[in-house]
């Protein structure tokens, strides 16, 4: 793994438009959440919760901040992800063309370690934002009503990084298929948002469209868990492993076809 | 040093199988150390493709490139070439001295090292000044010679340099024909791409003419640039002259062309005879240029 270039990586991903843009959306739920809404309460118990000084929210409260922590962070989710994938993407897509690429190849590392330091670089990005945004969030939550709310971090940190592992990855692939930043951007955010469509022939009895659907990331199993632990706290789906298999599969294909591309 | 033997390269174009591009065709080469190898040629002649293959960026239809006396596919030169690329676009938002360490750093080089060479590369491109500022306020110039900075950082064995003097003022010329002359004294091998062949002509120990693909003509700058066979002798007036020469006014000159050492031997022993007085004796030597149009028009 080359440092410098991860470094590199992770300098080049975190100051995309794209990227910068997702951290001001960022910013702007945590000030919602911030100054948007108000808690009351009585005997040191939460006793009322009003968004933008609208009539108090009804129903079991705490629940209740769930749901809207669940619709921000959704809504939130849903953007940033459109923007994530545009963003790194292009970071695919550019290495490919730049010229420090020539150069790195010709110090003391592999093409495959070029392509893996900026995988890690991408991922970590990612991770890096998200890290932040929880820790953010909770600190916010924590001073408005006393309570830890770190369950927050599993949903809000490890599945779009969980994400993104495999996003990454099939950007990646997509990226030495392609050598358009457009196509590539195209197909991922595909990929990405009718992926219910495209693996609903799991649950077929067909094999051939069994077979098809698994060549396709289930994106939205991960986000069944993001909404059960964010609405309940916890989760009865299984902790998706497969990730890490499409995750590796995809990077694999893209480093033995990136090592037999003339660049 | 460095091996080419009948090497090939066509790029398939995906679904076109007809519309292959042959960019090599049985190239085959050698440089030895400390000598300046240029590759000559018209906007897409291979040289750049040549280049590729043998930093192992470009994989080789057919033949075998070796650097070190092993394939280029060993990766046993990995570290010891230093390589400036055709485009040399560095991120704007970096300074100079940012993308040489970063660089640097890709070499394994110490901070130590890396901190000293860094300096010395600095001082030799004339950029110590400017090392600071973000390379988005470079000049074309400037970011050729950091470049070329780069380049040479880790102290490697093998330069190759791809249109090292594109954008570069005359002075910037010089400096870096120097730097090259310099360089290739110390034992450092050094390929060039370059369109500027008076630049060439002054620095180069092989000339390679590629065209289409294929290697038109190769060999020592002497091999290349066949020896003088013109002379002008220059007079201040119109002398008399034995037969078949004469004398004939050039450029508001009065000039006599002949063509060996042996037909200037015999003019200069007439002119002894008679007491005549010639001006000036030049040499008339083809360029570099003219062998290469020569070459290519021929073909």
């Amino acid at each position: 793994m080359s440092f410098a270039f991860l470094k590199e990586t992770i300098r080049n991903t975190l100051s995309q438009p794209a990227l910068m843009f997702c951290l001001i959306l960022q910013i702007a739920i945590l000030a919602f959440i911030a100054f948007g809404l108000s808690f009351e309460y009585h005997n040191n118990v939460l006793v009322s919760i009003s968004v933008l000084g609208k009539e108090p929210l009804e129903g079991e409260l705490l629940f209740v901040l769930r749901r809207i922590i669940m619709d921000f962070v959704q809504l939130g989710w849903t953007i940033i992800m459109f923007l994530f994938i545009i963003g790194t993407s292009a970071s695919f897509s550019e290495l490919f063309k730049d010229p420090l690429l020539n150069i790195l190849l010709t110090k003391k590392y592999s093409r495959s370690q070029l392509f893996c330091s900026r995988y890690v670089g991408v991922v970590a990005s990612i991770f890096i934002l998200q890290i932040i945004f929880s820790a953010l969030l909770i600190s916010i939550l924590f001073i408005k009503t006393g309570q830890g709310f770190l369950w927050i971090i599993l949903p809000i940190t490890i599945t779009p990084v969980l994400h993104f592992l495999i996003l990454a990855s099939l950007n990646g692939l997509l990226s030495v298929l392609f050598e358009n930043v457009t196509a590539v951007i195209v197909v991922s955010l595909s990929i990405y948002y009718f992926n219910s469509f495209l693996t609903a022939g799991m649950a077929l009895h067909n094999p051939l469209l069994k077979i098809l659907s698994l060549l396709f990331p289930p994106f939205s199993l991960i986000n069944r868990i993001f909404i059960e632990y964010i609405l309940y706290g916890y989760s009865d789906i299984k902790f998706p492993y497969y990730c890490f298999i499409y995750a590796a599969c995809y990077l694999l294909a893209a480093i033995i076809l990136f090592k037999r591309r003339d660049l | 040093m460095i091996q080419v033997v009948h090497l090939s390269k066509t790029y398939q174009q995906f679904g076109y199988p007809n519309q292959a591009i042959l960019a090599l065709k049985d190239v085959s080469l050698e440089v030895q150390k400390g000598e300046i190898l240029a590759i000559l040629g018209l906007n897409g002649a291979g040289k750049t493709t040549l280049i590729k293959t043998l930093l192992g960026l470009v994989r080789p239809t057919s033949g075998i490139a070796t650097l070190f006396g092993k394939t280029v596919s060993d990766y046993a030169w990995l570290n010891r070439i230093g390589y400036l690329p055709e485009v040399f676009r560095v991120p704007s938002s970096r300074t100079g001295i940012s993308i040489l360490r970063f660089l640097g750093a890709s070499s394994g080089m110490t901070k130590i090292h890396l901190k000293e060479r860094i300096d010395y590369c600095l001082n030799l491109v004339e950029l110590t000044d400017v090392a600071f500022q973000k390379a988005g306020n470079y000049s074309k110039g400037m970011v050729v010679r950091l470049g070329i900075a780069q380049a040479i950082l880790h102290q490697p064995e093998i330069l190759i340099l791809d249109e090292p003097t594109e954008g570069l003022d005359p002075l910037g010329k010089v400096m870096i024909r120097n730097l090259l002359l310099d360089l290739a004294k110390k034992g450092i091998t050094i390929i060039i791409n370059s369109h500027l062949l008076s630049e060439i002509e002054c620095i180069a120990h092989r000339v390679a003419i590629l065209h289409k693909g294929q290697l038109l003509r190769w060999g020592t700058l002497s091999e290349i640039i066949p020896p003088n066979l013109k002379y002008w002798i220059e007079f201040t007036e119109l002398v008399p002259l034995p037969q078949p020469y004469q004398c004939m006014m050039v450029d508001n000159r009065w000039m006599c062309e002949v063509h060996s050492t042996e037909e200037l031997q015999s003019v200069l022993d007439y002119l002894r005879k008679n007491n005549i007085q010639a001006h000036s004796i030049r040499p008339i030597r083809s360029t570099l240029e003219e062998i290469f149009i020569n070459y290519i028009k021929a073909k």
